[in-house]
């Protein structure tokens, strides 16, 4: 059974790296822009983990997190909050509302992974070719 | 309370700008002269977010498309030619999102507390920003090979 990961971002940029960075494994991609939006998903898939943002037009991530909470078919549902506010206010009410985890934008891949692969167990596609492993580096490059 | 002084603004974007290119975009940027940005033939892109509260601003963030292109394909793991325009305008969006919400953060932790808005974009050709007589404008210069990025901080008290 695929793991069912979606991601709640009004960036559509940011949906499509988190869809990226789970391509090679068995998981599906689920996609809300919005708190709003990602509650009516979240009802309807019931995902495994939830990686949410926390400044969203409609409804935001701290008020999604309050509804899942208040939801006993949702409650249980892990959520990897991913915001790029880092101010301990932030984070305490993050800490206050429960979540499981979190991981300030900018991030890289791997970290995106790992984080989500403490939660779920992440199995590799079986036709997936793993990338070289220059990419893992990720080291600065300069532009030409 | 205490304007925030230039030189903590200052560190807390070069340190942003730096952070978001690194990490995200494996990108290295080099400290520049703030000084206007030079045409580009895929024209100018200006992305704005806001933060309000004890202190009242906007970060602004201003490059060529050329260089929004790349980091876009960078971020999406796209060739340059695989990227669409309505990409690169989410793409600048949330890297302004980035600085702009590192910058608040910090702001935030050392007392002036402040929530962002959300990001916008304008593009086009010559674009400049004016803003009201009262708000300090402070201008960061940047390089990434032979792009170059402006960052803007526009900053109005909160007591005006």
């Amino acid at each position: 059974m695929s793991i069912k990961i979606l991601t709640v971002d009004d960036s559509k940029t940011v949906r499509l790296i988190v869809a990226k960075a789970f391509k090679k494994f068995d998981c599906i991609v689920l996609e809300a822009a919005n708190g709003a939006d990602g509650l009516t998903v979240a009802a309807l898939e019931k995902p495994d983990v939830i990686l949410l943002d926390y400044t969203m037009p409609v409804l935001d991530g701290a008020d999604m997190v309050t509804v899942l909470n208040s939801d006993p078919e949702l409650k249980t549902i892990p959520v990897v909050m991913l915001t790029a506010l880092s101010a301990r206010e932030t984070l305490a009410r993050m800490a206050s509302l429960g979540v499981r985890d979190y991981l300030i934008k900018p991030f890289k891949e791997d970290a995106l992974i790992e984080r989500v692969g403490r939660i779920v167990t992440l199995n590799p596609k079986a036709q997936a070719t793993p990338g070289p492993a220059a990419e893992a580096l990720e080291l600065p490059r300069k532009l030409p | 309370m205490q304007p925030i002084p230039n030189e903590v603004i200052e560190r807390f974007t070069r340190d942003a700008v730096r952070g978001v290119f690194n990490k995200m975009l494996a990108i290295e940027v080099m400290d520049d002269r703030p000084t206007p940005l030079a045409a580009d033939p895929a024209g100018h892109i200006i992305g704005s977010v806001g933060f309000i509260g004890q202190t009242i601003g906007i970060v602004y963030l201003h490059a060529g498309v050329s260089l929004a292109r790349v980091v876009t394909g960078t971020m999406l793991g796209l060739t340059a030619a695989e990227v669409e325009d309505d990409m690169i305008n989410d793409a600048f969006g949330e890297l302004n999102n980035m600085v702009a919400g590192y910058v608040k953060s910090q702001v935030c932790d050392r007392g002036w507390p402040c929530e962002l808005t959300i990001p916008s974009i304008v593009r086009g050709n010559e674009l400049q920003v004016e803003t009201v007589a009262d708000v300090k404008r402070t201008f960061f210069g940047f390089r990434a090979g032979e792009h170059r990025l402006l960052v803007e901080i526009a900053i109005k008290d909160a007591r005006h």
